[in-house]
């Protein structure tokens, strides 16, 4: 299978051209040819119908010496061409004896068939021989006469060795035709069961005929030529925005993301091609500076643990130090390496799971159940940080990952725990709102201001810097719960008021009836 | 010499306070932008360590702040590398640029050649009535003999030493020899200036009554 748009499409042109070529041609030639003929058979018909009469013709006046029944004898064509003027046929000679007496009437009854060359008008050949009104230059008709046994009667002197070679025409049809090499000749039935057939050279009509034949073989391959010669042009410009594109398609790569189609001078079918391209290689141009910009970030918070690192390390072994000292200095190395542990944790969460790495794992979960399990984990966080978590429970079925669902929920609890004053609460609600569960995790805490509020689920945003890395966090926290509520299709909002607290709301789609027991897929 | 250090995460900041104080300086530290620059306006440093990621108020707006009003020697500490940054550091008014990690010699070698820099001071090696002081090694030689100064004293010389020829009040000699945390009594400037003169000789430091002190060019 040819693989090229382009070459498929000539062929294709060039077959459809070279058929309309040649039906047209076909029907050109066999329309003249038939014209020609028809012209020519009209000719000859006229001549047919010429002879027909001679030979139906009342008998010639007596010449001097004719008795009444007389005719010529005209006897079979011979080979040579000759015509005997005897006939050895007795019937022949009785008629030809003489006979006294008035003309004989013609013998009631059916004609009998002539096959007396006897019985056929004497000077039918000198007739027939003379010009018969107008023929076309060159025409020059011949006849032969057959009998019903096809035996030569009589011909014309011009008339060649020509023989009938199909079954004599039936009486339903007034004539048929036959071509004979170069010759064309018709056959009529004649009276008395004879046939005649008349015939006429027609080369220059075929001579004619075979340049028409040639010119249309010459016209049409020039045709075809040219039709397949503009359409290599035409596809190759109709097709030039798919090279475009290729060779555009080929020169972006990752550090080279800016270029775009041209889409201004297009054909329609083309620009919306184009432009779906383009828009499609805008979006990769953002996914690849969104990576960017993390890979840039992740670098950065990697790189401020690893300082506190290098410098204590180098800063405790500088000088001699007491063991206190050496105490206090790995403690804050480990506070550090534990961060970084951390923070390429997330990292490597959060990566695997924008290129859809991390399948989730569904199963039906009560909310309220992995919500009271987070509660106990976290409770003693909370009393060391003075504060009280309030519990409303209402059992909800979801559907979801187990795990990282309770990491969501850990996420959120903590958080709220930690971003709050000694002596504070947490509230963790937990309600069926229509066809969606709801969790709701407030703090009375600091609050997040207005301007920090739209950006709280970016990614390394921070607020406060001190109190969030002093418990370990990597700013990932909330991208990551953000992170897992986009995979389970749910929502994750956040409320607050500086000076009073947070409220962060997570919401997802309760399971229909008709889900339990449908095939789970993440 | 006194130094600001703004810086947001305690651990680097502590880290960075101990690496400098041990160094003889004297070290005010601030955790935010903000506080940051309502000290940096305040007090004369001789050097400003300006983190760029601060909450409050970022260094980039500090720095901005801070350069309308003093031409304090600026060091930027960053984690991020790119070359836009740096360039809008130095065109922003910042000395120099330090890129973390980095360690603590490298550190100290910047902060000593960016205050060095900013006095004029051609190498860290000057001579003075004989001895050689040499600001790197935070040394003071006359003939190859080594003559041991406390932290204090050598701080005191170069100070003076880098503002050489230039008097310097007992108000300004404290204000650059201690930091905000300390309530040392302002005369104890006058006990350093004569411990120093029992060591290094009477006219190492010149006095001038009522208006300061000065080592001579």
């Amino acid at each position: 299978m040819i693989k090229s748009l382009k070459v498929r499409l000539l062929i294709g042109q060039l077959l459809l051209l070279a058929f309309v070529v040649s039906a047209f041609a076909s029907v050109v030639y066999l329309q003249m040819q038939r014209l020609t003929f028809a012209d020519v058979d009209g000719e000859l018909l006229v001549y047919a119908r010429l002879v027909e009469s001679e030979l139906q013709a009342p008998a010639p006046p007596r010449r001097p010496g004719d008795r009444p029944g007389d005719r010529p004898d005209w006897g079979p064509m011979r080979d040579d061409g000759s015509r005997p003027m005897q006939a050895a046929n007795p019937r022949r000679d009785e008629r030809n004896s003489p006979r006294p007496g008035p003309p004989r009437d013609r013998p009631a009854g059916p004609v009998p068939p002539w096959d007396l060359p006897s019985d056929l008008p004497p000077d039918l050949l000198q007739r027939l021989s003379e010009p018969l009104g107008r023929r076309p230059p060159g025409f020059e008709p011949y006849f032969v006469l057959f009998n019903a046994d096809d035996e030569r009667l009589a011909g014309s002197p011009n008339a060649p060795d020509t023989l009938w070679r199909q079954p004599p025409p039936g009486r339903n049809r007034s004539y048929d035709f036959q071509m004979d090499g170069p010759r064309r000749e018709i056959m009529l039935q004649g009276p008395r069961q004879t046939r005649i057939l008349v015939g006429s050279d027609v080369s220059p009509q075929l001579d004619a005929l075979q340049r028409l034949a040639v010119m249309l073989w010459l016209v049409g391959g020039a045709v075809l030529l040219a039709g397949g010669f503009a359409g290599w042009l035409l596809t190759g410009r109709a097709i030039a925005p798919i090279r475009q594109m290729s060779a555009l398609a080929r020169s972006i790569s990752a550090s080279n993301l800016s270029r775009r189609m041209d889409t201004q001078t297009m054909d329609l079918e083309f620009g919306q091609l184009s432009e779906l391209f383009n828009s499609m290689l805008d979006r990769l141009q953002t996914a690849f500076q969104q990576q960017s910009r993390f890979v840039a970030d992740a670098s950065h918070e990697l790189r401020t643990p690893l300082s506190v690192l290098i410098m204590n390390a180098e800063l405790a072994l500088s000088r001699d130090r007491t063991p206190d000292e050496y105490r206090t200095a790995l403690a804050t190395c480990l506070r550090a390496s534990q961060r970084m542990k951390a923070l390429t944790e997330d990292l490597l969460m959060l990566a695997k799971s924008d290129s859809g790495q991390i399948p989730l794992n569904k199963s039906s979960l009560d909310l309220d159940e992995l919500v009271a399990d987070s509660i106990e984990i976290l409770q003693p966080l909370a009393n060391q940080q003075d504060v009280q978590i309030q519990h409303r429970r209402q059992p909800v079925p979801i559907l979801g990952d187990r795990n990282r669902l309770r990491q969501l929920i850990d996420n959120l609890i903590k958080n709220a725990i930690v971003y709050n004053h000694p002596g504070g609460t947490v509230t963790v609600e937990v309600t069926r709102k229509g066809e969606r569960a709801i969790l709701r995790v407030g703090d009375t805490g600091p609050g997040i201001a207005a301007v920090d509020l739209p950006h709280v689920f970016d990614r390394f945003y921070r607020i406060d810097t001190a109190r969030s890395r002093d418990q370990g966090g990597s700013g990932l926290g909330l991208s990551i719960c953000k992170s897992i509520a986009d995979q389970h299709e749910g929502l994750l909002t956040v409320a607050s008021e500086p000076g009073v607290g947070s409220t962060f709301e997570f919401s997802v789609a309760c399971p229909d009836a008709s889900d339990a027991g449908a095939p789970l897929s993440s | 010499m006194r130094l600001l250090i703004v810086e947001d995460e305690p651990d680097l900041r502590e880290a960075l306070i101990q690496a400098l104080t041990e160094d003889g300086y004297a070290v005010d530290a601030a955790g935010d932008g903000s506080t940051g620059l309502t000290k940096a306006l305040m007090w004369p440093y001789d050097l400003v360590m300006l983190d760029i990621m601060l909450p409050r108020k970022d260094g980039w707006e500090v720095l901005a702040e801070l350069r309308k009003e003093k031409a304090t020697p600026v060091l930027m500490l960053t984690a991020r590398d790119a070359l836009d940054d740096r360039v809008r550091g130095l065109d922003g008014g910042a000395d120099d640029y330090l890129v973390k990690p980095f360690s603590v010699a490298e550190l100290l070698a910047r902060v000593r050649a960016l205050i060095r820099r900013t006095s004029g001071l051609a190498s860290s090696v000057a001579e003075v009535n004989g001895f050689e002081i040499d600001l790197a090694k935070k040394t003071v030689c006359r003939d190859s003999e080594l003559i041991p100064l406390t932290a204090r004293e050598f701080s005191l010389v170069e100070l003076l030493l880098l503002n050489r020829g230039k008097l310097i009040s007992r108000t300004q000699i404290y204000d650059h020899l201690f930091g905000e945390d300390d309530d040392s009594l302002s005369n104890l400037v006058d006990v350093h200036v004569s411990n120093i003169r029992k060591k290094l000789g009477a006219d190492f430091i010149k006095t001038r009554r009522g208006l300061g002190y000065l080592i001579d060019d």
